[in-house]
């Protein structure tokens, strides 16, 4: 179970403070989806950040399965995003000098996860099986962006962190990403916290919450 | 877009750019500002050495190859310059001496009038006119120094202030000269100002003998490649001063790009883009091209006292060592620093022309593109290879082995990343199944290109260093073992007197162990001015002489007068071997020699014979004995030294011990290389700094491509790690080439560049400290490259890495 | 010798006044007062022979000269010239020997025909036997270019060069003739005046070689000797000689100095081969450039010559318009052809046209 206690962050702008969490406390139990909404620049991209040990929080507490990552030093935590997260960023963070094979069979292989059927299964179910040899700079955005999601999906993590996954897809590729990405998370029992605009995407999943004023609510079951 | 003042306000936000990125712009002006600051540098070294020495060479009368001598050694009358000019001679007569009060200052006595077609006398007549030369008040002509040391000694004369000449020499009128040596109706030389005649059976009656020292040539070929060298290390520095521009300049392009892209959706079309992109180079060609000169005057200043001594000592002759500023000059690197710039930016001004707003075509990966890159490299490499191979069969002369020699350079500096290249894929062919090692090698790869230009310096300027070394090395090994083998005799005792020469003779041969008269004359073969050398042959020539082919019991046969021996030289010139036949002509006599033996003589440009003194005293009776080299029974000497000095009241510098000799012609080799030396260190520092510029520089685009990496779950410092190990493997690899590379050119130099100017060979050695040394160099250099670059990787706050900004590459 | 001696202003300036006579006695040396000075040539001339026929220390400026047409076996003209010049930077009584003596020797030789003109020039200090006059025997001597003689009667001139040698023998048959009064030749009207005798009754014969290939040649020669310290005045800015040779025997010697402010002075000897000289009236006497052709270097190469007393109406053309003397000092001297109411040969010099030299002086 992924906990959030009490968890505030700030930014220094050239404007001055600017409070972008205060004090967000949430429990998300293993095996069930999320989708956390609110507008542009609401705090959803740190809220994940912070919760997948890439930002350090000012105050509170961030827990996976009772362990607080934020008293773990960097390689501790870097380990525990290597063996039980995968993040897939807004903007893909594909590593540019692998191929898409070799980028979506990189964290599985350093998580010591690797299992070649099963990226079988995920590259062909995103329709992904005819670029594997390209470089992600001669792909188009949509395909990056499933890419992106089938190297965080193969890795079989205990909680993927998704940041608007569905931004760069029309609707096809939408309806066969949320059908991929649910049915996965269902079947690996794998946590899915989902930060997006899509209404679509938010109705697929468990549960939806609102990042409104630097707090998070829950909005519906 | 033709205003003038919305161009400018394009201008300006075409230069926004750096004020974005100052550390680009700052390194911009370092590779400019290097490579204009040593190329200048280079050319003032040469000009100002070439200026100094050509001044004095002319005003001391002293390149003249051809003039007549009293063949006894001693002063002539008026009548024989007449007696000449009577029949025809058009010579001009000289009377060099010093006066007996102040040995230390050397009066040369000219006739401007029968000289007046020389260049020596005509330089003169600019600075004094001839009347008030010959006539008025006789001036004597002296640089500023020998001014104030000698003018108290004779307060009646007028002085005139010639700074071009060397310290310690007076030139007046020779009826002046007669006057103050006290040699009235005497003249020293004859030096001919019009054409030589063949005949020259006139000049024995006179008691004159017609000798041509090839000084001249010698002088001319040793500068020649001296400031060859100096130039050909010039040049490289700029080479890599403007890769690190180049490199620089094209990573600005990349990221501007978008930038430049916005201003031609704006109207603007490609054209007025490139041509302001051109305006902006030349801005900063300008501007550190300006520095850069600054740079090299205080440069040459430092390094010139010491190529002075180098030439000085080579040359026999104090140089006076002034910088001079002259704003053609200044212009001219100007120009040099423009013309690189632009040539250095042409790859991006090309593309500039051809940028069009939207981005459109196909993408191409960083592979192919990479893999193109790498072919019109090969292509290139194998074109220059090609053409330095024609060159080696075929090419003559120095300039061809410069060129080789350049050649070589680029062709390997282009290989180089191809070299790279296949060494990752090498690495990669281990097939180690580990993604970590995987991506290291992918993204080792990718950034072959980014780097190549700065690799490419430090290739250089290692193989350089590699080359130089070793051919100075060699030549310093080879020449002191040389002088260890040529200098054995204890004392060299030389005599100007031939009355009081013999005299010492005889009353040496009860002191030492063997006195060994040393004479030579010149002579003429095939057009070749040679040395003829008179030795006894002694137990001391046939243990030490570096024999390099004989026939057998050659010495035996040498001592009996059935041959001579020849120098490496002139066996090469003359193409001849042993048993062959060398005919010469030497004071106005035919003779012919059988070739004996062939020995090394390095550090000479001058072919040599060496026959038997017994020989020698028959075929020239007129040539006294006047040197002699000394086998002493022990090796201090200092009495016997005082001994010959009280009682032959010979000056002490006539007589030379061993080790004073050697040391003085080790001096001359290290002065002469000295800067060599220090200008292969600082292509090195260059090359240093271009690494060190390009890591930083790229530091902020790596960021962004390890940022997925770390998200992922490797932590920084692991990666920091491994970025550098990365860049540790380039110039490692880099290492590795440039031995074989620098190898070549130490060979190219020695077989080449130093056979063309100096007809011997150096005999190559090879110097894996000195190699290792380097190493530890370059790794000094890439760890100080990577330092700042490391710890910004360490360093690096989560919020930047996740500020995954993409840059377009 | 072009390119050396160009750059050699100083010499050029000094021998620029010596033989364009452009020098006067007060000019030089103002700052000393107590340096001996060169004599004057004056009325009290008297010259002495052979004495005079070698040189003279005390005087600034003096030449020994010679000018011959000749002709080959196949009827085609050359002309030959050699001229000793000899300038003194300190008046002398007697020549000072060794290095310390201060007269500077300058030798012209020459060889004109109509396509070639070749021209050489030798430097040589006095008092170390390299150059000098001597009278008795006559020998004059730069080098081993010499004339020489038991006196002026029966010459030998003896030059080799570089690319012109020749060896003639001069024969004369009558005595030689004294210009303007006892051989005081004036030359302007303020007192300017030379010590001038010439010796134009020769008959010539002998050899030339040009570029190696050796011609016969016979004809007439004429020397002249002349002297002075101050030659010409301030304004005058050079002349026109002429030595011509009437088929019919007679000589006639003329020059024109030229003022800067385009005045005349005009001087004229002619004489018999009986030996008789008569010093011409200068206001008959017409000299005018018939063609001023700039190619030739400002030099004009026909001239049109009258004089009423004589009845000479003449035409004077070059046999080669291109002879200047490309000397440290350059001027133009060559033969020429003598046509109208007179026939014959002669030679021409020309001083004082380039401009240049002595706008920088």
């Amino acid at each position: 179970m992924l906990a959030v206690k009490n968890v505030s962050k700030s930014y220094v702008i050239p404007e001055g403070v600017q409070e972008v969490l205060k004090g967000v406390s949430f429990d998300f139990p293993r095996g069930s989806s999320f989708a956390i909404l609110g507008e542009s620049g609401s705090g959803k991209s740190t809220l994940l950040h912070v919760m997948a040990g890439l930002e350090k929080p000012d105050t509170g507490t961030v827990t996976l399965n009772d362990t607080n990552m934020w008293i773990l030093n960097e390689s501790g935590r870097a380990k525990l995003r290597r063996e039980k997260m995968a993040v897939v960023f807004q903007q893909y963070n594909l590593i540019n000098s692998l191929t898409i094979g070799q980028n979506i069979s990189f964290l599985p292989k350093l998580a010591g996860r690797y299992d070649s059927s099963f990226i079988r299964k995920t590259v062909d179910a995103l329709g992904l099986s005819n670029i594997l040899s390209k470089y992600p700079e001669q792909t188009s955005g949509g395909q990056q962006q499933r890419t992106a999601l089938a190297r965080a999906l193969v890795s079989k993590p205990s909680v993927i962190f998704a940041d608007e996954p569905t931004g760069n897809l029309d609707e096809d590729n939408t309806q066969r990403v949320i059908e991929v990405l649910t049915k996965f998370t269902n079947n690996m029992s794998t946590s899915l916290i989902v930060a997006t605009h899509s209404e679509l995407l938010a109705s697929k999943m468990n549960s939806v919450t609102v990042l409104e004023g630097g707090t998070l609510k829950l909005v519906k079951t | 877009m033709s205003k003038p003042r919305s161009l400018f306000s394009v201008f300006l936000v075409v230069l926004t750019h750096w004020k974005r990125k100052p550390l680009q712009l700052f390194l911009i002006f370092v590779g400019l500002t290097t490579a204009t600051a040593l190329w200048s540098t280079v050319k003032l070294i040469n000009e100002s050495a070439e200026r100094s020495f050509n001044a004095a060479q002319q005003l001391l009368n002293q390149t003249s190859a051809e003039s007549i001598q009293s063949i006894n050694g001693n002063y002539f009358p008026d009548d024989s310059f007449v007696e000449l000019r009577k029949q025809g001679w058009e010579v001009t007569p000289i009377l060099r001496g010093s006066p007996p009060y102040e040995p230390l200052l050397t009066i040369i006595g000219v006739d401007l009038i029968s000289s007046m077609t020389s260049s020596s006398s005509q330089r003169l007549m600019k600075t004094v006119d001839f009347e008030r030369f010959m006539a008025d008040s006789k001036p004597l002509l002296a640089n500023q120094r020998t001014y104030e040391k000698f003018s108290q000694n004779t307060v009646l004369d007028t002085f005139i202030i010639l700074s071009d000449l060397p310290d310690g020499y007076i030139i007046c009128d020779i009826g002046k000269a007669q006057e103050l040596l006290g040699l009235e109706g005497r003249l020293s030389s004859m030096e001919f100002v019009g054409p030589i005649p063949n005949d020259m059976t006139e000049l024995l009656a006179l008691g004159l003998y017609f000798t041509e020292t090839n000084q001249k040539n010698e002088i001319q070929n040793l500068s020649r490649s001296f400031h060859l060298n100096l130039e050909a290390f010039g040049f490289l520095s700029f080479v890599v001063g403007l890769f690190i521009y180049y490199s620089i300049i094209t990573m600005a392009y990349e990221q501007r790009k978008s930038a430049l892209r916005n201003l031609r959706v704006l109207g603007i079309s490609a054209i007025t883009l490139s041509s302001l992109m051109i305006l902006e180079i030349a801005l900063f060609a300008l501007l550190s091209g300006n520095l850069g000169m600054f740079v090299s005057f205080i440069i040459a200043s430092y390094l010139l006292p010491d190529v002075s001594v180098a030439l000085a000592s080579l040359f026999d002759q104090d140089m006076t060592h002034i910088i001079s500023f002259s704003p053609s000059f200044w212009i001219l690197s100007l120009f040099v620093s423009l013309l690189g710039a632009i040539t250095a930016s042409s790859t991006v001004l090309w593309r500039a022309s051809k940028l069009s707003p939207l981005e459109t075509g196909k993408k191409i990966a960083w592979v192919q593109k990479a893999n193109y890159t790498l072919k019109g490299q090969a292509f290139l490499c194998v074109l220059f290879s090609l053409v330095a191979c024609i060159l080696m069969l075929y090419g003559d002369g120095l300039l061809a082995a410069f060129i080789l020699l350049g050649l070589i350079i680029l062709a390997s500096t282009l290989a180089l990343p191809t070299v790279l290249w296949t060494a990752v894929n090498f690495i990669l062919s281990f097939k180690i199944d580990n993604p970590i090692f995987q991506w290291f090698i992918a993204d080792t790869k990718q950034q072959i290109n980014g780097l190549s230009a700065c690799l490419m310096s430090l290739l250089i300027a290692l193989s350089v260093n590699i080359g130089v070394n070793g051919m100075i090395e060699s030549f310093r090994q080879t020449f002191l073992g040389w002088l260890d083998q040529r200098l054995v005799s204890e004392l060299y005792l030389s005599v100007k007197d031939p009355a009081l020469a013999s005299q010492i003779e005889l009353y040496l041969d009860e002191k030492v162990e063997s006195v060994l008269p040393i004479v030579k004359v010149p002579a003429r073969t095939k057009n070749i001015l040679i040395d003829i050398f008179g030795f006894s042959p002694d137990l001391t020539y046939e243990e030490n002489w570096p024999l390099l082919q004989a026939e057998d019991m050659a010495w035996e046969k040498i001592t009996r007068g059935e041959g001579v021996l020849i120098n490496e030289q002139l066996s090469r010139r003359l193409q001849a071997g042993l048993s062959d036949n060398i005919s010469v002509i030497s004071n106005g006599r035919y003779l012919t020699f059988k070739v004996l033996a062939i020995y090394s003589d390095y550090g000479n440009s001058k072919g040599q014979i060496m026959i038997p003194i017994s020989v020698f005293d028959e075929k020239f009776p007129e040539i006294p004995h006047l040197q002699f080299a000394l086998r002493t029974y022990s090796s201090n000497n200092e009495e016997l030294r005082r001994d010959l000095i009280q009682k032959f009241d010979i000056n002490s510098t006539s007589i030379t011990d061993q080790q004073s000799l050697k040391d003085f012609s080790t001096q001359i080799f290290e002065k002469t290389f000295s800067v060599t030396r220090a200008l292969a260190v600082l292509t090195l520092a260059v090359a240093g700094v271009s690494l060190f510029t390009s890591v930083t520089s790229l530091s902020a685009q790596r960021i962004s491509q390890i940022a997925p990496v770390w998200a992922i779950g490797i932590n920084r410092k692991a990666l920091a790690k491994l970025e550098f190990l990365r860049i540790f493997t380039f110039t490692f690899i880099t290492f590795i080439f440039s031995v074989p590379i620098g190898l070549v050119i130490a060979w190219i130099l020695m077989n080449y560049v130093h056979l063309e100017a100096f007809d011997w060979r150096i005999p190559a050695k090879y110097f894996p400290v000195q190699w290792l040394e380097l190493f530890l160099v370059n790794l000094a250099v890439t760890f100080v490259s990577v330092f700042l670059y490391y710890f910004s990787i360490r360093r690096a706050s989560p919020s930047d890495l996740l500020r995954v900004t993409s840059y377009e590459t | 010798m072009k390119h050396s001696c160009r750059n050699l202003f100083g010499l050029a300036v000094c021998l620029a006044v010596t033989f364009c006579g452009l020098g006067n006695g007060e000019e030089k040396n103002t700052e000393n007062v107590l340096k001996p000075k060169f004599d004057v040539i004056d009325k009290h001339l008297k010259l002495q022979f052979p004495r005079d026929h070698g040189p003279h220390h005390s005087f600034r400026f003096e030449w020994w000269y010679i000018t011959a047409n000749l002709k080959d076996k196949f009827d085609y003209d050359h002309g030959a010239q050699f001229t000793l010049f000899r300038t003194a930077l300190e008046p002398k009584i007697t020549e000072e020997k060794g290095w310390n003596n201060t007269e500077v020797w300058m030798a012209h030789i020459a060889s004109t025909d109509k396509n070639t003109h070749l021209v050489e020039e030798k430097f040589a200090r006095g008092g170390i036997s390299q150059a000098g006059v001597t009278a008795y025997p006559f020998l004059a001597w730069i080098d081993n270019w010499r004339v020489s003689g038991k006196d002026l009667n029966k010459l030998e001139l003896s030059v080799t060069g570089k690319k012109l040698s020749y060896y003639l023998e001069l024969e004369a048959y009558s005595p030689i003739i004294f210009h303007g009064k006892n051989g005081l030749s004036a030359k302007s009207d303020s007192g300017q005046a030379s010590a001038y005798y010439s010796q134009p009754f020769y008959s010539a014969s002998g050899w030339i070689e040009k570029n190696g290939i050796r011609h016969e040649v016979s004809g007439s020669a004429w020397l002249d000797h002349e002297w002075s310290s101050q030659f010409l005045s301030r304004n005058q800015k050079g002349w026109d000689w002429f030595s011509l040779n009437f088929s019919t025997g007679e000589r006639l010697m003329l020059f024109k100095i030229r003022d800067e402010d385009g005045s005349q002075f005009y001087s004229g000897t002619i004489a018999n081969s009986d030996g008789s000289v008569i010093n011409l009236n200068p206001r008959g006497i017409s000299i005018k450039p018939v063609k001023f052709k700039k190619s030739y270097s400002n030099y004009p190469t026909e001239w049109r010559i009258k004089i009423k007393e004589l009845n000479v109406d003449i035409l004077i053309n070059a046999l080669n318009p291109h002879s200047i003397m490309d000397t440290s000092i350059p001027y133009w001297e060559g033969p020429t052809k003598i046509s109208g109411s007179h026939k014959g040969s002669g030679y021409l010099e020309m001083t004082g046209y380039e401009e240049k030299l002595f706008l920088k002086r």
